[in-house]
């Protein structure tokens, strides 16, 4: 209690600092007294501010948590007054105003100024000393810490987990919650099937395409019936006309174009379908295990094999004829997979052909499309089976399982909490990987694309589930090297010389840093460069390695084992270099032994006209077609021809020889003789950024020489026309790193993603980071090969023992589970809520008390405080004063009603209610701030959601079981109904003028009328089923 | 456990505090002793109304309102960006040009007759509007354009808020719908203390199940005796622990709900809405938002309504004549010339105003594009606005202005503040000294760049 004395003594002291206080931002407090058993407290307040703020405590070092008074000033500035009863232990005063936002931000009076401790009398155990007093909310009854802790640190409270709370005490729970491991989720068969349902596991298979799009077909236009036994083995297609699939018109996918098949009136008569055949082998049909038809069609088509139906598609009837339209409208798109099964087919070893007549649905459609591809999928030997969510659906429908169902709560959450603090977007990769294109232009469908997508969405979101408690250290790295995170901030795009920020602009900003918090833009170009060559590969199953050897020795893409771009010698192409101009072409200047002492000297790229020469050809454009190249080169020591390749950048044409022998020219040379003439330019266009020409080394081992011998590469460049407006031709020779043996096409069907680094693409010059602070960081240059890796690893893994990391991240925590009063500006600026601050840093020194720094779980127990419930956590502050984000809303209100969700569709409801899960666009993540999560558009939906809920209305999303709610619990009235629910859900808060608005909607007609339903009724459950819609819409289930 | 009528919240407070529950003191006793007295508008009960359009992304301000008479407009800043003089139209005052695409605008950019005075149409152009220490960033940028305190980040409270709670009385629920976003999240412009509506559609803008079972769910506030029913007899009854954030902002929000359920429901049973005056709205969201603006301006109280423009993020392939961006600018322009010729009855009160968060690199990128930059034009379209092109003009535009920022950015001329104050005053009927209430900070910022501040005078008083 404050003395009178005292008090008097300290205005004294304001009188005298008064004057000292000019024209500033802060408000000041001018007076304080204490009269009749309140406190008056008088300050100047500067205008601009709408919400004020009166802290105090014994002294700063120990603040009340609970605001002395706070709220919304009516008009802003002038002469504030305050007057409240008069408080317990109050050494200091401090008044904070701000304006509207969360937190409330602005101005506060200077603590130490009012800070009078050392003349003040403390009841009870005094300052500095003694017991930990337990904060307010743990001093009530058991129910209601239960209540505030399930809302918190669970999805809200559901019976059973309230039980667990009532029978070993709100400790034993926290602490069971912060070490997930200790609780038997092996029994909890309720989550298990429900998870369950939400995957796929399937045995990993080959594909071996017999029939693939682009291969020429016997093709026959409907416009009459085809000759009858058109569809088997013998038949004579030789008639036929001839082209590449697809077949069609239209929409741009068809190689063979059908432009007679539209009926256009007065211009053609058009057809419905269209007969194709191709003949296909098979060597022993008994080996066959799984075999499929894939189908890219609009509108329908029925597919034979050996004349014998196998597969069909919106198309009814037999014997369909060739005038006969499709069922229905069908776009294409989408290739549809038809399994096929072997058995049943007879198939010869031999020759085979599939033959398929495709149908449109309307002779003036827009369009047609006929796509087949025949492959075959054997089973992948000695591989594990992958187990991935069936869809995004599915993925999306596993966070609601979890929160809803698993008895680990508090790993949910933070499992939630880290995927959305490292967010990606399944829609952006899947578009990356549907854009993925290998050197024949083949990709994945966008079926596949969606599938594999979803998976790696799924492993990043299962990583920082299982390590919710872990080292952050390790969820910060993971990310990094995630696929999805590689994909969706576009670090597969960072390569050496075009360096892309955008995720090492983010990892400051949104994952480690904070916004502005100690790095400046020049950090973000150096860390950029130190993330290139940063990708990512498709591995086999058994190859896949899981984290942290997927992120530390990961697969490694091609390095430069020796550099052969500088020292050659070279000669434009005025005339055969060995030769004369009238004479044969021969590739005696390729050879060893060719002296080429007479031709010019030069670094690699040659070329001119587009910026990446290195050697000029100036002189070439107009005056001659090719220029002739060689280098000698001596190989290292242990050099393994076998994982070694030549890679040439090149326009517009190359032949390449090794010791005097062609080893490969590229696609734009093919066709002209051997050597090609001086004066021959180049078949077609090909652009230096386009695909290179790779030339491996494992089947020419015999032509080189190993060291200390010479080696001989020449080379002879081609433009494609003597007016072409550039050349160039950029050698290197690189070796695929030993672990990169397990890598897998990219449309491999049964492939798993994961992270590569590419020293190839790797910037290796010196990077300096966070110049002039303690955290000084020089990346040293010439970590060449797989060491490149280091430059940007090792920084990241020293990110969380900087201290803006732990800043960030605790802050973010005590967003999360305590308060939305504390900011990452509040925090520096020191004008947060003393307790926010106070917990923030004592979260901080938790933060660096472990090796590695940044242990989750360490951080969370200063939070919870399991053991003395004396936290801000504890205060009153923390006591429903945040509002539930769209996906806690959802699962509080199944885990109240122990509602089930069997079917997959949460992720829809929530979208409706303003957020959505594996799917955001903004890096950001969704936000934890209360504001952000009321207004009258999603209001609206969570009431839309208590009614589809609490009613039944739709059993897709969710039910739960209101007459055997009704008899369990033996409920005859609405006033027993109401109080369970105000137990479990509101801890006993509802007051009583709500009570009688519940009672009296129960016993309410539509037409407004009073009617009360008779016990064990339907009008009786559907009456319950409405009170839970309006329970569930009441205003306090918006806190938590 | 709790029987009585207190909060369980009131009686931890009382722990900590003693004597008295929080009830019984209230929020009242946090009033000043001296205030500054409320400056009401002149006429809050006349019919003066605004629609606010935000460009969400920034758009190229450039390539909207092109500054022909500047030489750094050219092929070599903008290889596959530029418009060529022919292609674009005629401002009229020697300098300045229209993207093709802004087409339909011209109607009201000449149209001298549309509200009987004699002089240049009601469309003004204002061009290389920003402020001082410019955000690059999509998210602060339009936090600060909403909550008109550039460099406040935390701060959600509108300035549009702040303009219509200083002249309207919001607690009275004749004012529930005074303003409201289409949009599904409230737009930061209209956040503050007490809450606005929003909606996506007002159509949707129902409960599920019968008129019936949503009357008795929505019920009654309480009043005096009357304890109220349904969810408004929940959302009515006084809020445990206001003194906790968020308390009134559920509550409120919740009252909000139900009138503008009532307003919406009213509104659309009027009949379907049917444009007038050869209104013909574009398709898409942006045409269906700002046919349902013009409904609700006809059929309901509403003085405000703000709505979003997505799309203006062209960092690729921006095209020049028919690609993206043109395509936004006609959907922008064919949209106001609707409303326009929709509105005519309305057309003296009404004031149309365009904004976006920043615009964009006076040089294309590599990627046929642009990047995040500073100033960019507005719009503002209505019966008081004075028609014309400012701040893009022989005498204003000075050499080397396109690149003048770091040599990168147009430089700015005004700053936004003082165009919406322009609004305020000339339009509302708001006081000189108002405009600092609704942007904290606008003396300092007068003062420290007095030109930005400098009046347009492209409002009729």
């Amino acid at each position: 209690m404050i003395g009178r004395s005292v008090l008097l003594g300290w205005l004294v002291g304001i009188a005298a600092l008064s004057g000292i206080v000019v024209a500033q931002e802060r408000p000041v407090i001018t007076e304080a007294t204490l009269e009749d058993g309140y406190l008056k407290v008088v300050a100047e307040a500067p205008p601009g501010f709408s919400y004020a703020v009166l802290e105090g405590g014994e002294d700063v070092a120990r603040p009340l948590s609970t605001a002395l008074i706070s709220g919304e000033m009516k008009d802003s500035g002038g002469i504030l007054t305050f007057t409240l009863p008069e408080p317990a232990a109050i050494g200091f005063l401090r008044l904070r105003l701000g304006r509207f936002g969360s937190p409330p931000v602005g101005q506060h009076s200077d603590p130490g100024r009012f800070n009078f401790s050392a003349d003040v009398t403390v009841p009870g155990g005094g300052s500095g000393g003694g017991t930990i007093e337990p904060g307010p909310i743990a001093q009530f009854g058991l129910e209601e810490q239960a209540t505030h802790v399930l809302s918190r640190v669970a999805y809200g409270p559901t019976r059973p987990d309230r039980d667990w709370i009532l029978a070993d005490g709100v400790g034993a729970y926290l602490n069971a919650q912060l070490r997930p491991g200790t609780i038997d989720e092996e029994a909890n068969t309720g989550l298990r099937v429900r998870e369950n349902r939400l995957f796929q596991t399937f045995e990993p298979y080959e594909q071996r395409f017999l029939i693939r799009e682009g291969d020429e077909w016997a093709y026959f236009k409907g416009t009459e019936a085809p000759p009858g036994a058109w569809a088997s083995l013998a038949f004579d297609d030789s008639g036929w006309e001839r082209g590449p699939s697809g077949f069609g018109y239209g929409d741009g996918d068809d190689a063979t174009r059908l432009y007679d098949m539209r009926y256009l009136e007065g211009e053609q008569e058009g057809y419905l379908t269209v007969y194709i055949r191709r003949e296909f082998e098979v060597d022993d049909p008994a080996s066959l295990k799984a075999f499929a038809l894939q189908v890219d069609y609009d509108d329908g088509f029925i597919a034979f094999i050996n004349g014998r139906e196998v597969a069909r598609a919106n198309v009814s009837g037999s014997r369909v004829p060739h005038d006969q339209d499709a069922a229905g409208g069908h776009e294409a798109g989408s290739a549809e997979t038809f399994w096929l099964d072997p058995a049943t087919i007879s198939l010869n070893a031999g020759r085979n052909v599939l033959a398929i007549q495709g149908h449109n649905y309307k002779i003036d459609s827009s369009d047609f499309t006929l796509i087949p591809e025949l492959l075959e999928a054997p089973v992948m030997e000695g591989e594990p089976s992958i187990r991935r969510p069936l869809g995004i659906d599915e993925l999306q429908h596993l966070l609601h399982v979890r929160g809803i169902y698993a008895k680990r709560q508090l790993q949910a959450v933070l499992g939630e909490f880290w995927e959305n603090h490292f967010t990606t977007d399944y829609d952006k990769v899947v578009e990356y990987l549907e854009d993925m294109e290998d050197e024949n232009g083949y990709g994945l469908s966008e079926e596949q694309a969606e599938a594999e997508a979803v998976h790696v969405e799924y492993e990043e979101y299962e990583f920082f589930h299982r390590n919710a408690l872990g080292n952050f250290g390790d969820l910060l790295l993971y990310s990094a090297t995630s696929p999805a995170q590689l994909i969706y901030l576009d670090n597969v795009l960072n390569v050496k010389g075009e360096p892309n920020e955008n995720y090492s602009r983010e990892i400051l900003e949104l994952f480690a840093f904070g916004v502005d918090n100690r790095y400046e833009q020049k950090d973000i170009e150096e860390l950029a460069r130190c993330f290139t060559g940063w990708t990512i590969a498709k591995v086999r199953p058994s190859a896949f390695q899981a984290f942290p050897d997927s992120a530390l020795n990961p697969v490694l893409g091609p390095s430069e084992v020796l550099n052969i771009r500088e020292g050659w010698k070279y000669v434009p192409g005025l005339r055969e270099p060995s030769g004369n101009r009238t004479g044969r072409a021969t590739t005696i200047w390729a050879e060893a032994d060719f002296d080429d002492r007479a031709w010019l000297t030069g670094d690699a790229g040659f070329g001119y006209g587009d910026d990446d020469d290195v050697t000029l050809l100036d002189d070439m454009r107009g005056e001659y077609v090719s220029v002739y190249l060689r280098k000698k080169f001596v190989l290292p020591p242990q050099f393994d021809a076998d994982s070694a390749r030549f890679n040439f950048r090149y326009d517009d044409g190359v032949v390449v020889y090794l010791n005097g022998v062609e080893i490969g020219r590229s696609p734009s040379m093919e066709g002209l003789d051997s050597p090609p003439r001086f004066n021959n330019p180049a078949r077609r266009d090909h652009e230096v950024t386009a695909e290179p020409l790779e030339i491996g080394l494992a089947s020419f081992s015999n032509l080189l020489n190993p060291a200390p011998e010479e080696n001989i590469l020449a080379v002879q460049v081609h433009n494609k026309s003597l007016s072409s407006t550039d050349l160039s031709f950029i050698p290197s020779l690189l070796q695929t790193g030993a672990s990169a043996r397990g890598m897998l096409p990219i449309d491999h069907p049964s492939g798993r993603w994961t992270f590569k680094f590419d020293p190839s693409l790797h910037d290796d010059e010196e990077k300096v980071l966070f110049e002039g602070t303690d955290y000084e960081t020089i990346v040293p240059a010439g970590r060449r090969g797989p060491e490149g890796l280091r430059d940007a690893a090792d920084v990241v893994r020293a990110m969380v023992d900087h201290p803006s990391t732990a800043e960030f991240i605790t802050i973010k925590l005590v967003n999360k589970f305590v308060s939305d009063e504390i900011s990452l500006e509040s925090y520096h600026e020191q004008t947060a809520p003393l307790a926010l601050l106070a917990l923030v840093d004592e979260m901080m020194v938790a933060w660096n008390s472990t090796a590695p720094a940044g242990n989750i779980e360490t951080v969370m127990r200063v939070l919870l405080d399991p053991e003395h419930l004396a936290s801000a956590f504890w205060e009153e502050s923390a006591d429903r004063t945040k509002i539930k984000t769209a996906l806690e809303f959802v699962n509080s209100c199944a885990r109240v009603l122990e509602a089930d969700v069997l079917e997959p569709g949460l992720g829809d409801v929530v979208e409706d209610l303003g957020m959505s899960f594996f799917r955001r666009d903004d890096p950001d993540g969704w936000s934890e701030i209360g504001l952000d999560w009321m207004d009258t558009s999603m209001l609206l939906e969570r009431v839309k959601f208590a009614q589809t809920l609490g009613e039944n209305r739709s059993a897709s999303v969710a039910r739960w079981d209101t007459r055997r709610f009704l008899s369990v619990h033996g409920f005859d009235n609405p006033i027993d109904i109401i109080n369970y629910f105000d137990q479990l859900m509101f801890g006993g808060s509802l007051t009583q003028a709500q009570k009688n608005v519940l009672t009296q909607f129960f016993n309410m007609n539509n037409a407004g009328e009073r009617s009360v339903p008779q016990p064990r009724t339907s009008l009786f459950t559907n009456r319950t089923e409405e009170l839970v819609t309006l329970l569930l819409s009441a205003p306090q289930w918006h806190f938590q | 456990m709790n029987q009585d009528n207190a909060s369980w919240l009131s009686r931890r407070s009382f722990l900590r505090i003693g004597g008295l529950s929080w009830g019984m003191l209230g929020m009242n006793l946090l009033t000043p002793l001296t205030s500054t007295q409320k400056l009401w508008a002149a006429n809050p009960s006349n019919n003066k109304k605004m629609l606010v359009i935000f460009q969400r992304g920034g758009n190229d301000g450039l390539n909207t309102v092109i500054p022909r008479g500047d030489a750094d407009y050219n092929t070599e800043t903008r290889p596959t960006l530029y418009v060529p003089e022919a292609e674009a139209i005629d401002s009229g005052n020697g300098f300045a040009q229209f993207h093709p695409r802004l087409e339909p605008l011209m109607e009201l950019y000449n149209n001298r007759a549309l509200n009987g005075v004699d002089g240049p149409g009601n469309l003004a152009v204002i061009h290389r509007v920003g402020y001082a220490r410019q955000s690059r960033s999509h998210f602060d940028s339009q936090r600060y354009w909403e909550n008109g305190m550039p460099g406040e980040g935390d701060v959600q409270e509108g300035a549009f808020y702040r303009f219509i709670n200083r002249n309207y009385d919001l607690k009275s629920k004749d004012n529930a719908f005074l303003a409201a976003a289409l949009s599904g999240s409230q737009m930061v412009m209209f956040k503050g203390r007490n809450p606005l509506p929003n909606f996506s559609r007002s159509s949707d803008f129902a409960f599920r199940g019968s008129d019936e079972a949503s009357a008795k769910l929505l019920g009654e506030s309480p009043v005096g005796n009357n304890k109220g029913s349904g969810l408004l007899g929940l959302y009515g009854s006084a809020a445990a622990s206001p003194e906790k954030i968020y308390r009134p902002l559920v509550y409120e929000t919740g009252e909000l709900l139900g009138a503008t359920m009532t307003t919406l429901q009213n509104a659309i049973s009027a009949g379907d809405y049917q444009p007038t005056n050869g209104a013909d709205y574009p398709g898409g969201t942006f045409g269906r938002r700002l046919t349902e603006a013009a409904m609700l301006f006809k059929r309901t109280p509403v003085k405000f309504i703000g709505l979003n423009i997505g799309g203006w993020d062209t960092h690729a392939g921006q095209g020049q004549l028919y690609g993206r961006h043109g395509n936004l600018l006609t959907n922008l322009s064919t949209g106001i010339q609707a409303l326009s010729r929709d509105l005519a009855d309305q057309w003296e009160d009404m004031v149309v105003l365009t904004m976006t968060e920043f615009g964009r690199t006076s040089a294309e990128n590599g990627s046929r594009g642009t990047d995040h930059a500073e100033a960019s034009v507005m719009f503002a379209a209505g019966g008081p606005i004075k028609g014309g092109v400012y701040n893009c003009d022989a005498d204003s535009w000075n050499e080397g202005a396109m690149f003048e920022r770091r040599g990168r950015y147009l430089s700015r001329r005004t700053d936004f503040r003082s165009v919406m104050g322009e609004v305020f005053v000339n339009h509302f009927g708001e006081s000189a000294q108002g405009l600092s209430e609704i942007f904290p900070g606008y003396e300092e910022a007068q003062a420290d760049t007095p030109g930005d501040f400098a009046p347009l005078n492209f409002v009729r008083g």
